[in-house]
């Protein structure tokens, strides 16, 4: 089944083997849906962006560790 | 021959299966010792020629081990005195669990409580290897007991070498598993010169040694891609501790082994009224006040409302990972794989911290 990991630290998710890796460049580490200095609607508006770009990646065929970026 | 040129009188510890006694009906029996080899002992005897002798064999339930530990150490204490033991050695365990966890914690005590060398040997998936974080010798094997014609004689080379006293070099080296300690040692050149001459060979594209080696890089099949998004029934599986207030499957902060389902049913986003984060690896500020900051929700449910998918999992899927055993950490994703196929999920979101 496909699966995502959306995390900061990608080397980890590499490490471990997961296929897809999304690694979102505005959140930090302890909320990687989330930019907490962005006001309210911006923020949710940037959280649609990170998990469209999280379902996306799984539309992408892989044959090993593939970090996505947003 | 040990240190003083005598030879090494070495106490063996077997469960009943492997002394040949009897099989998971004997692991309630309580400790017995009986003179000289027994089982695979026998082998460790020939093998040890004229270095020593395998002068005692303790048998011990597997079962009755764990709970009975004080009486199990009394009598390996008395054996030892009664033996003049200079050396223990403990299975191989192979994957055996409870037998893997007695042996680890036999020659844990053997080397504090009675100052006496000891080590033992079982396959890297076993829950005895953690006895090496107290710094018990454990040599790794395979998960076959067919295997014991090549284990026996590195437990013995090893054995010897720790009741002889003789210097021992790395784990790398000497074939035990790491124990965690690091000992200082001076090299010819700098930590600098090393660390300039490794990316100079990295850049390069020639093969480099690391200093520091991370756990072994696993390999997952990649799955088919997901097909369309419209299609697509998501599900949500995260480590960074999602739960609702009042913790009802009482996740624990570090060192977990439990995880939750939580219903967001009906739900438009998580509100921090009725959710929170606990993980001791980060700093949960950020998402205790706005969850959906770590597992996405809102904009789930919003694509779920437009169409944009056909649906989000009401349930989330979610442990701590915060320094959790590997073992216990694979068990939770299996059985959480096992639930979020079961929902009928097709993709799959993993935040994680």
């Amino acid at each position: 089944m496909p699966a995502v990991v959306v995390t900061c630290l990608q080397d980890v998710a590499v490490q471990v083997g997961a296929n897809h890796i999304l690694r979102p460049h505005r959140s930090t580490f302890h909320s990687p849906f989330g930019v907490p200095d962005l006001d309210a609607d911006r923020e949710r508006a940037w959280r649609r962006g990170a998990v469209e770009a999280a379902l996306q990646s799984l539309q992408q065929p892989v044959d090993g560790p593939q970090v996505f970026e947003y | 021959m040990s240190e003083t040129g005598k030879s090494i009188n070495v106490l063996h510890y077997l469960n009943p299966f492997f002394a040949g006694i009897g099989g998971e009906e004997c692991n309630d029996r309580g400790p017995q010792v009986e003179p000289g080899s027994r089982g695979p002992g026998r082998l460790l005897d020939q093998l040890l020629e004229t270095r020593g002798k395998v002068v005692a064999t303790l048998i011990c339930g597997d079962n009755f081990v764990t709970g009975h530990e004080s009486e199990v150490t009394a009598a390996l204490a008395e054996a030892v005195k009664e033996y003049s033991v200079d050396l223990i050695i403990a299975g191989p365990a192979f994957s055996a669990g409870r037998y893997g966890l007695a042996c680890g914690s036999l020659c844990q005590f053997a080397n504090e409580q009675l100052g006496l060398p000891a080590v033992t040997a079982m396959s890297m998936e076993n829950p005895g290897t953690e006895f090496r974080r107290k710094k018990v010798y454990i040599l790794p094997t395979g998960e076959s007991v067919r295997s014991m014609g090549e284990v026996m004689p590195r437990l013995m080379r090893f054995g010897v070498k720790l009741a002889q006293r003789q210097a021992l070099g790395s784990a790398d080296v000497e074939g035990y598993l790491p124990r965690g300690i690091r000992y200082n040692a001076r090299v010819g050149k700098t930590a600098a010169e090393r660390a300039v001459d490794m990316v100079l060979l990295k850049v390069r594209g020639e093969p480099y040694q690391t200093e520091i080696r991370l756990e072994a890089q696993e390999r997952v099949t990649p799955p088919a891609p997901l097909g369309p998004l419209d299609q697509a029934v998501v599900a949500i599986v995260t480590e960074m501790g999602f739960l609702p207030h009042g913790n009802p499957d009482r996740i624990a902060s570090s060192r977990n082994k439990v995880w939750g389902r939580y219903s967001v049913a009906g739900m438009n986003g998580v509100s921090s009224d009725q959710f929170m984060y606990i993980h001791g690896g980060y700093n949960t500020q950020d998402v205790d006040q706005d969850p959906n900051r770590g597992v996405p929700v809102d904009a789930l449910r919003d694509m779920e409302r437009e169409g944009r998918i056909k649906q989000l999992v009401d349930e989330v899927f979610s442990t701590c990972g915060n320094g959790g055993a590997l073992t216990e950490m694979k068990r939770i994703g299996q059985e959480m794989a096992r639930e979020v196929k079961r929902r009928g999920a097709t993709a799959v979101i993993i935040p994680a911290t």
